[in-house]
């Protein structure tokens, strides 16, 4: 497993040594990623309408650069809702499942890793059977018959998105503290007499955090990918909830007539995803260049 | 070889055993499969003779091999809608998926692998570029957002195409691109890396360096090595014809597998979802397997390994 | 008194598996090894790579249970590795590791690590920066990663943390290998230091010869998991007994003097040991000038032999073997 490389080159790095911007691209998702969290948090005070409020004398009003008026600036859905409004609501819908199902498939992968790593013999054998389990089947029809066998609720869903790609997780953790047991410091540290929660907790984990962040970021945005497909599909966020991918999916029915409901959040998806997508290739360049 | 065959299929076999009990956990977990199909307010007598007649009042293990015969014997369920054999729904639907992601997978790979490989070969010039953009842009536009783009764009604005249903080989064409171009955006991503990471090796330094020239280290050296990573991915694709066309199928309203499953999950009708997942972990599995033995083929190491570990 | 430590015909096997159908093969790491170290002294392991010196050390410290026979430290039988027990008992013995970047963790400062035993043995962790300086470190090094430490400094450090809590026994798994020729005789007059200063005993496992004769109070010679020689460092290692002894000794390098006779190199015919394909008999029969047939069917048992009671497992070790027969073997490899 990438050890050495990573070390040498993230780790080892001198302290002093004079910080570059990242390049215009990657600054741009920063910025874009910054503007969606603040958004995110402060969608209360920024929304100018509650996303569920019905304004019936101004259905289906264009946005502004279509010849819309200013009091709904991003236009109005078929009920009269501001999208505007419905998009901030969208946004942090989406980031917060995004967020959650992110760190539950991290929490969740590197736990089985390092129990597979401890235990090795059969629990081992089971986690990697478990392994390639998941990655037989696409996540996609496996999400689908877990939604239809068990109906749907939010913390379902953050925690079924939570096991796409925990797997990743699962090997990275395994590999890395089965290398740092064997000779490196980790089998150091357990025979000074330490317990394994000190071993994993203080040692394994901060040596292997930037390659677990690295993973993170990008499997982040396949996730917003996931809850904005299944939600467009019907079957993740539920009304009167409202995500982007979810705006998307009622949105499609006034296609021909009023294409700006879909469109802004579709707008919005597509920058999220490209955004973190950047921040995530030039994390690993800079981290950890022998993931891929 | 026969060794790393064997040690192939044995894995397939468990990944398929540990499927098939995912499902069987699942469906009982879900709840008391007498009750859901009965429904709520079915006598209690009825559902009594219900579990007796289904073998639901045998202990646990009993039902548990009994669901595997049933399931290796092709008895799936029927379908809690309309009372047919879940299997003969899901296949008469195959065809129409299959004339959707059948003409996508060729886009994939007649428009993926040479941009990849042309990527890399020009590394950093403008087609590099223009790639690793359409690349990016592939990846990050969620294919529903591309479908109702090509909608909006070729059926409402230019009245060009028909934007849904299946009446003709019009129809098809929008989904077809539409899949087709987000999987050769991955593929050419997915070529160009492993091609650069081949042209990085030693191998290729040695070879031009003793003066063969530059197309033949590329077909000779370079082409054969970077194959064996790409094969993974097309495999994955070869894995998803069945079920890879769940969202597009939605967007243009194309009677296929993807938009039986999305109905069955929200009609919650068991037996098609169940019969449609094991339909896609045995396409899956059995590509991972032809895969593995493909790389066998491809790669002599593996075989060589193999037969190391033998003495 | 009893030994500081004592092991009885320890065993140690591995399974090497085949793939997922395959079969595996047994591979004897350890085999049937006895060994005693006093307090304050030190037993030098000598044997080529793969001759299961290391597995004999982690034995010896009880970080792996042998499958057979017995490890007893201090009079009392080893603790089962990873039990609470074991985990109190890693205060009284401890390693020093080959590579000691590896064996830091390059996430904290020195000083952290060398503290690390003291909490988790729940002793008095301002003994640090003594402790740093009694291994020939300065009380600033303590604020530094292992990276910005020179590679002498580095294993200064795993040796200040190994002996952090004021163990008995120490077991050091090649501990100047990594090293740069110029900082080895640095750590080995450090090693020495410290034993005639605190009284450990150890373990000190090499394939460099000269290293083990400097700082061994006895030698034992290592072959396929087997003790085949052990005695005095003078005499094993200058008048060593057995053939394999000898062909060790013979490849360090001497400084010829002008007008004397250039010693005779023996160079090892036949395959390299495989430890997963035990020859019969005496392991090292295949390689040896000297084998007979009885070296081929029955393995030898390690014994005082008649003529000087030296401690060898060789069939042929009052027999005298004339180092002019290995020379057949050096024309056939040229």
């Amino acid at each position: 497993m990438p050890e050495a490389p990573m070390n040498d080159l993230a780790l080892g790095a001198p302290p002093a040594r004079k910080r570059e911007l990242p390049p215009p691209l990657v600054m741009f998702g920063l910025i874009w990623v910054g503007l969606m969290l603040v958004v995110a948090l402060l969608a209360d005070l920024i929304s100018p309408f509650a996303y569920t409020a019905l304004d019936l004398r101004n259905r289906l009003s264009p946005p502004v650069f279509m010849g819309g008026d200013w009091l709904h600036p991003l236009g109005t859905d078929e009920l009269g809702r501001d999208v505007l409004s419905r998009l901030i609501y969208s946004i942090r819908t989406s980031l917060i499942i995004a967020f959650g199902a992110t760190i539950v498939g991290a929490v969740l992968g590197t736990t089985l890793g390092f129990l597979a790593a401890h235990f090795r013999g059969v629990v081992e054998n089971f986690v990697m059977a478990l392994v390639d389990f998941s990655a037989s089947i696409p996540f996609l029809i496996l999400a689908l018959a877990v939604l239809a066998f068990f109906g749907n609720s939010m913390l379902l869903f953050v925690l079924l998105l939570g096991l796409h790609a925990w797997e990743r997780y699962a090997r990275i953790a395994r590999g890395l503290a089965i290398s740092a047991s064997a000779q490196g410091y980790a089998g150091a540290v357990r025979q000074l007499g330490a317990r394994p929660l000190r071993v994993y907790g203080r040692h394994i984990l901060p040596n292997i955090a930037s390659t677990l962040i690295v993973s993170m970021t990008l499997a982040f945005p396949e996730v917003i990918l996931l809850e904005s497909g299944l939600s467009f599909l019907g079957l993740g966020v539920q009304p009167p909830a409202t995500s982007l991918g979810n705006m998307v999916g009622f949105g499609r029915e006034y296609l021909t007539r009023a294409p700006w409901i879909l469109l802004a959040p579709a707008v919005v998806i597509v920058l999220t995803t490209l955004s973190v997508s950047l921040i995530g290739d030039w994390l690993r360049d800079r981290l950890d260049p022998t993931l891929r | 070889m026969l060794r790393f065959t064997a040690t192939r299929l044995l894995r397939a076999a468990i990944t398929i055993v540990m499927v098939v009990t995912f499902a069987f956990v699942v469906l009982r977990l879900s709840g008391d499969p007498a009750q859901i199909i009965m429904g709520a307010d079915a006598p209690p007598e009825a559902v009594d003779a219900f579990r007796t007649a289904w073998g639901l009042d045998e202990p646990i293990w009993v039902q548990y091999i009994s669901y595997f015969g049933a399931i290796f014997s092709g008895d799936l369920g029927r379908s809690m809608r309309d009372g047919r054999e879940a299997i003969v729904l899901v296949l008469e639907r195959i065809p129409a998926t299959l004339a959707l992601t059948v003409p996508a997978l060729v886009i994939k790979l007649a428009l993926g692998i040479p941009a990849g490989i042309l990527a890399a070969l020009y590394r950093n010039s403008a087609l590099d570029r223009a790639v690793m953009m359409f690349a990016v842009a592939g990846f990050t536009i969620p294919s529903f957002v591309l479908g109702l783009l090509l909608v909006l764009v070729f059926a409402v604005q230019l009245g060009w195409l028909p934007s849904g249903g299946q009446e003709s080989w019009r129809h098809a064409i929008l989904p077809v691109i539409t899949l087709g171009i987000g999987g050769a955006a991955a593929l050419a991503r997915f070529t160009r890396s492993a091609m650069l990471e081949v042209l990085g090796q030693p191998y290729i330094r040695t070879a031009s360096a003793k003066g063969v020239a530059w197309r033949r280290v590329v077909a000779n050296h370079a082409l054969p090595n970077a194959a064996i990573p790409t094969v993974t991915i097309i495999g994955f694709m070869f894995g998803s014809l069945i079920a890879g066309a769940v969202v597009v199928e939605s967007v243009f309203s194309w009677p296929g597998v993807g938009r039986l499953l999305v109905t069955a999950v929200s009609n919650r009708d068991l037996a098609v979802v169940q019969c449609i997942l094991l339909l896609v972990a045995m396409t899956m599995i059995t590509a991972n397997l032809v895969v593995d033995l493909l790389y066998g083929v491809l790669d002599p190491r593996l075989r060589g390994g193999a037969r190391k570990a033998e003495a | 008194m009893t030994a500081l430590l004592e092991a009885r015909g320890i065993s140690r096997s591995y399974r090497l598996r085949r793939g997922i159908l395959g079969g595996s093969v047994e591979v004897r790491a350890v085999d049937h090894v006895s060994l005693t170290i006093e307090r304050g002294r030190t037993l030098g392991l000598v044997g080529e790579s793969g001759c299961g010196k290391s597995t004999t050390g982690r034995l010896a410290l009880g970080l792996e249970a042998p499958d057979s026979g017995e490890v007893r430290f201090d009079g009392a039988p080893m603790p089962s590795p990873n039990s609470a027990e074991w985990r109190r008992s890693r205060a009284r013995m401890q390693m020093v590791f080959q590579d000691p970047l590896g064996a830091l963790d390059r996430r904290l400062p020195i000083g952290a690590q060398v503290a690390e035993p003291l909490e988790i043995h729940g002793l008095d962790t301002t003994r640090v920066i003594p402790l740093l300086e009694s291994v020939g470190l300065r009380r600033d090094h303590a604020d530094r990663y292992p990276h910005e430490l020179s590679g002498g400094q580095r294993q200064r450090a795993v040796l200040a943390r190994a002996l952090a809590t004021d163990p008995a026994f120490l077991v050091c798994d090649e501990p100047i290998s990594a090293l740069d020729v110029s900082i080895q005789a640095q750590v080995m007059n450090l090693l020495t230091d410290i034993q005639a200063e605190r009284g450990v005993g150890m373990l000190f496992i090499s394939h460099d010869l000269r290293a083990v004769r400097q700082v061994s109070h006895r030698v034992a010679v290592m072959y396929l998991g087997r003790i085949v020689e052990e005695g005095e460092p003078d005499a094993v290692l200058h008048r060593p007994a057995h053939p394999y002894s000898r062909a060790l000794v013979s490849a360090i390098p001497q400084p010829r003097r002008a007008g004397a006779k250039f010693a005779p190199r023996i160079v090892l015919q036949g395959d390299p040991p495989n430890p997963a394909d035990r020859p019969s008999g005496c392991a090292f029969h295949p390689r040896c000038a000297f084998a007979t047939e009885i070296c081929r069917a029955v393995v030898p048992e390690l014994a005082p032999r008649a003529s000087d009671g030296r401690t060898v497992a060789c069939h042929r070790a009052d027999d005298d073997l004339p180092a002019e027969a290995w020379t057949k073997p050096l024309e056939r490899v040229a």
